[in-house]
């Protein structure tokens, strides 16, 4: 599985939100080793649609959610939001268009700043728009321009080289020049003279001193620039904050009433609830705040990050049903990442399954869950209890073995390690995600036939067959299956 | 597609419960109880001195003759007079102004100074925090001692026998010298609180209303100032509260090395120049040493206290 490919994005242009081939990737130190977390996922997302993401954890679900987002931003991959890509946009492009991209987090509790009041929270939006619509004069962008390449300069891997071998260098070339003159014999003059050594290790640290004068001299000539502007700014701030302080009333008044329709939306009391803080909340009631946060711009896209997760179950059915209400009022399509399986049955319009970074499967949810296509799907869908003595849960899919590591995926199909129908194949080339029925893509080199249905006991039984007649002939388990070179 | 089945829960949310009566004033009492309001009215008290000693009616001058010398304490002379015939209690007043005033000041340029290092350390992490965290590492290394003698030994030649003046206050004969003791204190000072700000910036600035903010759009600056500040303030100010009680030991210490204008009226001073007589006559070190003592004791319980009042609930679950 762990499959790559474009094959499921649909074709008409009125996706609201198309993401492809997002990678992402966090180096682990200055080793040059990385963790891939999301490696070449693609997916979209029609007006009005409901994505469901589903995967075990550290799939990369949650990274992806936050990729789209740009925090942080993803390695390589385009994010078009309305046909515009979002990498393309400057940061204050980006922050406009991130009204229409909201994001809905895990934990409601931990999302919600507990030193600022609720009515301050769900504000924090508009109060960001409402400044940025003044213009902070130029001293204030030179010295962020300013920052952002001293920083750029410092992180560059060339400067740190050569700043860690000058370093090396001057040691070296002092120690030769410590070694000789200590070495040497008191003249008659009472002093040491290190003679040739002590020589060498001058020119040695001379040249140290040459290798990292440059840097040291654009690094202090930058922060001297960066200090003065930094000092000139609150000065010719002031302008601006005049600006502001004048409009401000008349803005926290409009405020007071977009925040208290937006906490009516989501059944939280505003009159009540405005001057709380967070910890007199319970987590249903938290995770409303943060969705009135998130629709206090009318996004046209909310990335819910596991929203109900953390919830009691009664109050995810609440949380849900707002959803799903607020969706319908409000025209919005969701991305809905979690983990559990049946809150992913129940709200999505199509569900896409995830592994290791990759993509398995994504097919509209009853043709999902009913007939899983890929291994990995099966076992995910064969791990939902099921409420019937008769089942035995032993003779589930049960997946062997640990997730490996996202640092060292395993060549190919990444599930391979894990999976009861891997062969060479599996091994040596990556799978595409293909179409095999309607609406149904796969991406693994043996698929399930599908026809045998996602309940335990029947798919159970048949699996040992499988085994036999698919190693050999990855496109003889299923007629409908159009296959498609790599790349 | 997405009707939650069978869980056709009707969405309605009781209006949250009554938050603990906060403002009951019994609840109050209880909570904060007789110390608290001992030590915050004995640094009133100190505060009161520190600003307005000078012109206390019928307080003696810091330098004022009122009797024979090592006079123990008494009616005539409160808590006695000391080498020069100077009046230990009127000393003990007017040394709460260098000796408070050093410290808070100090206290200050440190959290001013450390809380931004810590701050910005513990945001951007990666190679600026590597850089800041070295140069504090570098701070934490000079011996304080010697930073403080260098600094006002070079830029505040001695000199002085008349009290100087800064606005209304008068300050001590060498101002420079106090002022440059003060700044000395300052950075030494500033690595330690930059350590406790960047222990709680990374902690949280993890959180996920960080993320929410970032994603909002909010700039770096405004995360650091409205989400993580105001979390990471409480943890520094105790911290520097207790920096304070530490800082007029030190002062007291430098004054006692004759760091700083030695001529100074300071607990530390008196102390230092009462200390010969301590068998004899031990109530010139007694006096300003009990003023040191009580305004310690008070900042250390009053940043206990602080601390304890100010741990805010993060859930209520």
């Amino acid at each position: 599985m762990a499959g790559s490919g474009g094959a499921h994005l649909r074709r008409d242009n009125d996706s609201v939100l198309r993401v492809e081939n997002l990678t992402v990737e966090f180096p682990i130190g200055t080793s040059g080793a990385k963790v891939h977390a999301v490696s070449d996922v693609s997916l979209d997302l029609l007006s009005g649609e409901t994505l469901g993401v589903v995967g075990e954890s550290g799939c990369g679900k949650s990274t992806t959610g936050k990729a789209i987002m740009r925090v942080p931003p993803p390695t390589s991959g385009r994010v078009m939001l309305e046909g515009t890509d979002l990498a393309s946009l400057d940061t204050s492009q980006l922050r406009e268009s991130r009204g229409r991209l909201q994001m809905i987090f895990q934990d409601p509790i931990s999302s919600l700043n507990p030193r600022r009041t609720i009515r301050d929270i769900v504000a924090e939006p508009l109060v960001i728009n409402w400044l940025d619509s003044f213009p902070r004069p130029a001293v204030s962008r030179w010295w962020e321009q300013v920052a952002n390449v001293l920083v750029k300069w410092g992180r560059d891997r060339r400067v740190i080289q050569l700043m860690k071998i000058a370093l090396g260098v001057l040691f070296f070339g002092f120690l030769l020049f410590v070694v000789s003159t200590a070495a040497a014999d008191v003249d008659e003059f009472g002093q040491r003279d290190g003679g040739a050594g002590a020589d060498l290790g001058r020119l040695v640290m001379l040249v140290a001193l040459a290798l990292a004068a440059p840097v040291v001299a654009a690094a202090v000539v930058g922060a001297a620039v960066w200090i003065v502007l930094a000092v000139l700014m609150p000065v010719f701030s002031i302008p601006r904050a005049l600006k502001i302080r004048r409009a401000r009333p008349a803005f926290e008044n409009e405020v007071d009433e977009k925040v208290a329709a937006a906490l009516e939306e989501v059944g939280i009391p505003p009159e009540v609830s405005m001057p709380k803080r967070p910890h007199e909340f319970s987590g249903g009631q938290a995770q409303r705040i943060s969705i009135a946060r998130a629709l206090i711009l009318s996004p046209d896209v909310i990335i819910c990050d596991e929203p109900v997760s953390a919830l009691d179950v009664s109050v995810q059915a609440q949380v849900l049903n707002l959803l799903e209400d607020l969706k319908a009022s409000h025209d919005l399509s969701l991305i809905f990442i979690a983990h559990d399986l049946a809150v992913v049955k129940n709200v999505s319009d199509r569900v896409q399954v995830m592994y290791l970074g990759k993509t398995c499967e994504v097919a509209n949810p009853d043709a999902l869950y009913r007939a899983p296509r890929h291994p990995y799907t099966r076992a995910l869908m064969s791990a939902i209890p099921v409420a019937d003595p008769r089942i035995d849960p032993r003779q589930a899919f049960n997946l062997e073995g640990e997730l490996p590591s996202p640092i060292a995926p395993p060549s190919g199909c990444r599930f391979r390690t894990r999976c009861d129908r891997a062969t060479e194949e599996c091994s040596e080339r990556e799978p595409v995600l293909q179409l095999l029925d309607d609406g149904h893509y796969v991406a693994c080199h043996h698929p399930l036939d599908g026809d045998d249905g996602g309940t335990l006991v029947s798919v159970a039984g048949s699996s040992a067959g499988h085994n036999g007649s698919s190693a050999g002939n990855g496109s003889g388990t299923g007629p409908q299956i159009v296959l498609e070179e790599d790349r | 597609m997405s009707v939650v089945n069978a869980t056709e829960v009707t969405v309605t949310v009781a209006a949250p419960a009554a938050p603990p009566a906060d403002s009951d004033d019994g609840y109050v009492a209880r909570k904060r109880g007789f110390w608290f309001w001992a030590a915050a009215a004995w640094l009133g008290f100190i505060v009161l001195c520190m600003l307005f000693s000078q012109w206390f009616p019928g307080l003696a001058e810091p330098r004022e003759r009122v009797g024979s010398p090592r006079i123990g304490p008494g009616a005539d002379y409160l808590f006695g007079t000391n080498n020069s015939g100077h009046s230990v209690f009127a000393r003990c007043l007017h040394g709460a102004r260098i000796s408070i005033g050093v410290a808070v000041i100090a206290t200050f340029g440190g959290i001013v100074m450390g809380g931004t290092v810590g701050l910005i350390s513990g945001y951007y992490r990666r190679g600026i925090d590597t850089t800041l965290s070295s140069l504090v590492n570098v701070m934490l290394a000079i011996p304080g001692l010697v930073l403080a003698l260098a600094l006002v030994g070079f830029f505040a030649p001695t000199g002085g026998f008349d009290d100087q003046r800064f606005l209304f206050f008068t300050v001590s004969p060498n101002t420079n010298a106090t002022i440059w003791a003060t700044i000395a204190l300052a950075i030494l000072s500033t690595p330690s609180i930059s350590r406790v700000a960047r222990a709680q910036t990374l902690v949280w600035s993890d959180r996920d209303f960080v993320l929410a903010s970032r994603t909002l759009g909010a700039r770096n600056l405004r995360i650091i100032i409205r989400d993580v500040l105001p979390n990471v303030l409480p943890a520094m100010l105790s911290f520097a509260l207790i920096g304070v009680a530490a800082l007029i030991v030190v002062q007291a210490a430098l004054a006692f090395f004759g760091i700083g204008d030695v001529t100074a009226t300071s607990w530390g001073g008196d102390i230092n120049f009462g200390r010969d007589r301590l068998d004899s006559e031990p109530h010139m070190v007694f006096f300003p040493s009990l003023f040191m003592f009580l305004t310690v004791l008070s900042l250390n319980y009053l940043s206990d206290k602080f601390i304890e009042l100010n741990a805010v609930k993060e859930a209520g679950v």
